[in-house]
């Protein structure tokens, strides 16, 4: 992924015009270069002048901020799909029977397992799996489940991850484009627990696996539930030998750090339920306090 | 200073965006030096950068946008606020754009519906981005009910059009969710105890529109126990304080369209079916809606 909000724009070019099913040549004649020149735009290794940008956004129908936040970001919901290609990108078979975890829910996960494997390892994974790493731009694109419990199984599998590496996820948080649009204003002004309603709110934008539901709240706490859907049914996440409950612990640590990253004393989370954990239950519920 | 919302003229951008930095510099009273680490260019680069014909890389506006917490949107646009930046730079995150102030005849209370219900369509993603855009602090501009003027509503609803490109239906659904939001409020207090869709319209537009806006100025022209219909005036005064020969937008209208259609919802009934037989943004001198709440809404 990349390092800052502008150091990838050469990468949206190419994501962009990938998602329009555009070639080079289309899109170098509309912004008034040569096809060469162009190349060169999307290996990042001429600039991009800011006429060249708006007439690219212009041809590709992508917001012009896409260059500030880092990602291509239509702001719309999950909705569940099962194609196989996304534009011009193809989407591997494993990954596209019920395709509801949005590119931004993965992002995290993904500036994780870059600290954690390095980006060419990380690139690798992903060539392995079929994958363009530019498709991960595409804030609202889906994949399924299958994609982030493949990812953490690797990290157990091959990296120096511990059961309490994943505490290392905040130092992701600070990228500019997790979350999309969102960047860092992101509930910044907010105390942890209306993060927490605000990213209950928000859920539908990052993933449609599980149902997330706020069951109490006053002053100071929350107890929210986390139920999978329907569709779900057929994935063995709850009882893979290798991942165990690590999709329930990374789950609970993205809602503790994305709503209160701000904070100086996070939240503190108490598991109530958790359906990883034992048979009896069909859902996390979490118990949230300040 | 009014936002234009069409699309950006590209042949003039750089030049645009060359002033822009210009002001920033000058406003901020940057030092040469600084000015240069955060452009990231040479001297030599920077002086090529100012010949008028040289075209700006994207970078470089890319890092003033993320250093003063500007919309990149809104510097190719050259519609920076340059005092709300300064205050903005001392820390001070309540200020109002000046264009926003003059013929402040509406309230930012009525903002509160509108980024709610755009929450709830595109997620608090669209209000944190707007928010940079309009260069407004949402939550001050709702905590702290104040004047604002129409400019603020057009400029916001060109944002959301330029955005999303929303469908038919959009704005006369956010005009709905105004009855939904202020049905538990001191509104849904007044009009519960009412005993008819008819005069929930009588007292709404009668007697309380002067109280929540000065633009337009609204007459209940015919009415009876099925229909309404009423004409909506434009306040010359504010069209030309804001430089407009027309102040609002046809989503703006839209938008009103359902706000009124909504009002029988304060008394449990269905929103009205609602026309609009005239509207300035369409040629005509005055817009006239008719509201038939015999017939329930329909919004496909």
């Amino acid at each position: 992924m990349a390092k800052n909000a502008y150091s990838n724009t050469n990468r949206l070019l190419r994501a962009g015009r990938k998602y329009r099913n555009l070639t080079q040549t289309e899109v170098a004649k509309h912004i008034g270069v040569d096809q060469s020149a162009y190349s060169r735009m999307e290996k990042g290794l001429q600039n991009i002048y800011i006429e060249q940008w708006l007439m690219f956004c212009e041809l590709a129908g992508i917001p012009v901020d896409s260059a500030q936040y880092g990602c291509i970001d239509f702001l719309t919901p999950v909705t569940i799909s099962h194609e196989k290609n996304e534009g011009g990108f193809k989407i591997a078979k494993d990954f596209s029977r019920f395709r509801a975890t949005s590119n931004r829910n993965t992002a995290l996960l993904l500036e994780y397992a870059a600290h954690c494997l390095g980006p060419e390892k990380l690139d690798e994974f992903l060539e392995s799996k079929k994958l363009d790493r530019d498709f991960f731009l595409l804030t609202g694109s889906t994949l399924n489940i299958d994609f982030e419990l493949n990812l953490l199984k690797t990290l157990i599998q091959k990296s120096d991850y511990s059961k309490n590496d994943l505490v290392n996820i905040p130092k992701a948080l600070s990228k500019n484009q997790i979350h999309g649009r969102l960047g860092n204003n992101y509930l910044k002004d907010q105390n942890p627990l209306s993060n927490i309603r605000r990213f209950v709110e928000n859920v539908e934008f990052y993933e449609k696996n599980f149902s997330w539901k706020i069951l109490e709240e006053n002053s100071h706490q929350v107890v929210l539930s986390v139920t999978p859907e329907e569709h779900l049914g057929e994935s063995k996440f709850t009882s893979d030998p290798i991942l165990q409950d690590h999709y329930c612990r990374y789950q609970r640590l993205l809602l503790e750090n994305t709503t209160s990253h701000t904070q100086t004393k996070p939240v503190s989370i108490v598991e109530k339920e958790c359906l990883y954990k034992s048979t009896v239950f069909r859902r996390c519920v979490y118990q949230v306090a300040q | 200073m009014r936002i234009s919302s069409g699309p950006i003229n590209k042949g003039k951008v750089s030049v645009q965006v060359k002033t822009v930095l210009g002001q920033i510099r000058e406003t901020l009273q940057i030092d040469p030096s600084e000015w240069l680490e955060l452009l990231e260019l040479t001297p030599k680069q920077y002086q090529s950068l100012l010949v008028p014909r040289a075209q700006v890389p994207l970078e470089v506006i890319l890092r003033v946008a993320e250093r003063y917490n500007l919309s990149l949107d809104s510097i190719f646009r050259n519609q920076i606020d340059f005092g709300v930046l300064a205050q903005r730079h001392q820390g001070n995150t309540s200020s109002i754009p000046g264009r926003y102030l003059p013929a402040a005849y509406s309230r930012t209370q009525t903002a509160r519906v509108v980024f709610d219900f755009l929450e709830k369509k595109y997620g608090s993603f669209q209000t944190v981005a707007a928010a940079r855009y309009l260069q407004i602090s949402v939550q001050e501009l709702i905590q702290k009910d104040q004047p604002i003027n129409f400019q603020f509503y057009m400029d916001l609803f060109g944002y959301v059009h330029r955005s999303h490109r929303p469908k038919t239906g959009f704005y006369l659904e956010m005009g709905l969710h105004s009855t939904r939001v202020n049905k538990h409020g001191h509104l849904g207090t007044l009009f519960g105890s009412l005993e008819s869709s008819q005069v929930v319209y009588e007292k709404m537009l009668g007697d309380l529109m002067p109280l929540f806006e000065k633009n337009n100025a609204y007459q209940i022209r015919k009415m009876n126990s099925e229909k309404a219909l009423v004409r909506c005036d434009q306040n010359e005064e504010v069209a030309s304080a804001l430089k407009l020969r027309w102040i609002g937008s046809r989503h703006i209208c839209e938008w009103k369209r359902g706000v009124f259609a909504g009002l029988p919802g304060y008394i449990g009934q269905p929103a009205a079916s609602v026309r609009e037989l005239k509207c300035v943004h369409r040629g005509d001198s005055h817009c006239l809606f008719e509201f038939d709440y015999s017939r329930r809404l329909s919004l496909n």
